[in-house]
């Protein structure tokens, strides 16, 4: 009777060593002092993680990479949806054309999607056309909150809504043709079909879920874009930006490798935003448990 | 009100192969025309052009006078049913009902009223809050009945509705769709590769066979009266049997059988009879042969008979006193005879 629970074991060894290990690892190493310039494992209990959850600054690290992740994949679902519009409704052999064009993005370094669309590479420029070129006194002030976030966004956007492009373009042509000539059929305008069954189709398909799941999770990471921003947001802080604008929690980890690398500090925080991650994952996957079952 | 027109309808989906070929087809007000064909005959194109799904490669349809060409499916006023329902999956039995009312612009009745009228007349009235998913076949069907009626259009269009269902409850449905045609009064067009339901349902049938319609007529004069050969071994279960016979001055020859027939005819021809026309007798008759086998049908039996190589069946209710290789007498009435030249065409 226990034979089968031995042959169980590799599987379960190597679970441990790739998976389970190296986090409990971390959050061993979160409990201790750990630096660069301190490397000992003398444990200080939650020492990290009260100095974190005390600091203001980390706090909004949190709050500016939430808000990031919504507005960034939610934007991208949208322009992706939008993308597979686009690509669908033109004819066979556009239909290649454009969907090789939009895939671009994908291929492209996010660092340099990141620098391409912050300040000095396109609004300088932009500005300096509007403002004394055009005279017409007007210019991009990318150092207005609700410009560089929605920039920041758009950059993200700009790389990842090709993934839900391709994504949707699968799933409309699972959709059966016989719905939209019932539709036609039954007085139905193009918006009332995309309304009724082509949107329907694609939110409550299992594919855009796990996709959704996956570029959040991912999101969270998000690094290259802010870190790009960091160079032209302000000159008072560490690498030129000011610390709580562009300041998503994987920025932060960075930057803080610029002191003195403290490790466990770090780890702390590393294990703070696996936790955010699962949990934001799991209230998506529990809202969507009905599509994905 | 709405009399249908086809004239020199013609599709072709690569200008070689002729999916529709040029139809010419009257369909009266109120009238329940079913279109009767094998698979790929062309008869869902047919369809598909008259309500506008498919552009006409040449020809017109017209709806009274007015021609249809410029017109989109959803200016013309028609509901289709689809073999495979096309329910929109994601909205309840209710708004499925309640869509084509949502969805045209100019609806000026009760929402709400009109679906519970609907519903209580295909006694869906227990399911409307649920999604098509959870529905069987044929409540899947009465569904997508309710949401083409609920417009009150002025054509009905129905593509293979019942092809999708088990044969209970496709005869089940074929009563409940006959009803419904009675009660509203609709133009319908019923497309269906089942003879049965054509039989029963139809005013009038367009029999099409390779994109051309070659009969149009009421069930009896389909069955009694085919037009072609094909047609005869088409219609009917089992279908008529179609001889090769030498015809020489008032008689008909079956190899070395010969049987009186007032005709002035010479030459190869196909004699078309009808399994049921035929009689079994021991003694005297217009034929014999001998039993090759029985084919058990509950309440009666096909014989089939070898009568000089040909193969000939006949539907006997009464078997008791025949067995394999009997030799037999059969008899008909030569009134029920029909005759076919070599290209199958009927001879009057």
């Amino acid at each position: 009777m226990k034979i089968p629970y031995v042959f169980l074991i590799p599987s379960l060894f190597i679970i441990f060593l790739v998976g389970i290990g190296p986090v409990l690892q971390s959050f061993l190493l979160s409990l201790s002092e750990f630096s660069l310039f301190n490397p000992s494992m003398r444990p200080v209990g939650f020492h990290n993680y009260i100095a974190l959850l005390t600091d203001s600054i980390f706090w909004r690290a949190i709050q500016v990479t939430l808000f990031l992740v919504i507005g960034s994949v939610l934007l991208e679902l949208a322009a992706g949806i939008f993308l597979a519009l686009l690509v669908t409704n033109s004819g066979s052999r556009s239909k290649r054309v454009f969907s090789s064009i939009f895939i671009i993005p994908i291929a492209i370094a996010p660092i340099v999607t990141g620098i391409l669309w912050s300040p000095n590479s396109v609004f300088d420029d932009l500005n300096t056309l509007l403002y004394y070129g055009l005279s017409l006194g007007v210019y991009v002030d990318t150092s207005l909150p609700v410009v560089y976030y929605s920039l920041i966004m758009i950059s993200d956007a700009y790389i990842w809504a090709p993934l839900f492009m391709l994504v949707t373009v699968a799933i409309i042509s699972t959709i059966p043709k016989e719905l939209y000539e019932a539709a036609d059929v039954m007085g139905s305008s193009s918006w009332t079909k995309f309304k009724k069954i082509t949107f329907p189709a694609i939110i409550t398909s299992p594919i855009i879920v796990v996709t959704l799941l996956l570029r959040i999770a991912d999101a969270f990471r998000m690094f290259e874009v802010p870190y790009a921003w960091s160079f032209w947001l302000g000159q008072d802080s560490v690498l030129g930006a000011p610390v709580d604008t562009v300041s998503v929690l994987m920025w932060k980890m960075f930057s803080s490798t610029l002191y003195d690398f403290p490790i466990a500090q770090i780890t702390a925080m590393a294990i703070v935003l696996l936790i955010i991650t699962l949990v934001t994952c799991s209230l998506v996957l529990k809202r969507y448990s009905n599509i994905l079952e | 009100m709405t009399s249908i027109r086809l004239k020199l309808l013609s599709k072709s989906f690569n200008n070689k192969i002729f999916a529709v070929s040029d139809v010419n087809l009257e369909i009266n007000d109120k009238e329940f025309l079913v279109i009767l064909g094998p698979s790929g005959s062309g008869k869902s194109s047919l369809l598909r052009l008259i309500a506008g799904l498919e552009e006409p490669t040449s020809g017109d349809v017209f709806f009274n006078s007015k021609n249809m060409k410029e017109v989109p499916p959803r200016n013309r006023d028609v509901s289709m049913v689809f073999q495979n329902f096309a329910l929109f999956p994601n909205m309840t039995v209710f708004d499925n009902i309640a869509f084509p009312l949502v969805a045209s612009e100019n609806n000026k009745l009760d929402v709400n009223n009109e679906v519970k009228r609907i519903s209580s007349l295909l006694k869906i009235e227990d399911l409307l809050e649920r999604k098509p998913s959870e529905l069987s076949g044929g409540e899947q069907q009465r569904v997508a009945l309710g949401r083409a009626i609920i417009k009150q259009p002025k054509v009905f269009l129905m593509d293979e509705p019942l092809s999708n269902l088990d044969a209970a409850l496709r005869a089940e449905l074929r009563t409940e769709i006959k009803k419904l045609r009675d009660k509203l009064q609709v133009t319908t067009v019923y497309v269906t590769h089942d003879q049965t339901e054509a039989m029963t349902m139809a005013d009038r049938i367009a029999i099409i066979k390779d994109g051309k319609v070659i009969q149009v007529g009421t069930p009896e004069e389909i069955y009694n009266n085919p037009t072609h050969s094909w047609i005869g071994s088409f219609i009917g279960s089992p279908p008529m049997n179609l001889i090769k016979v030498q015809a020489d001055s008032n008689l008909l020859n079956i190899g070395s059988q010969k049987i009186d027939f007032n005709n002035s005819l010479s030459g190869s021809i196909v004699m078309g009879l009808r399994p049921e026309n035929i009689t079994v007798a021991k003694q005297g008759g217009k034929l014999h042969g001998t039993i090759l086998f029985f084919e058990y049908l509950g309440d009666s039996k096909i014989i089939t008979v070898n009568i000089e190589d040909e193969l000939i069946k006949i539907k006997v209710f009464d078997t008791a006193d025949l067995s394999i290789g009997d030799k037999i007498f059969i008899d008909f009435n030569v009134g029920d005879i029909r005759l076919f030249n070599a290209n199958g065409n009927s001879m009057k």
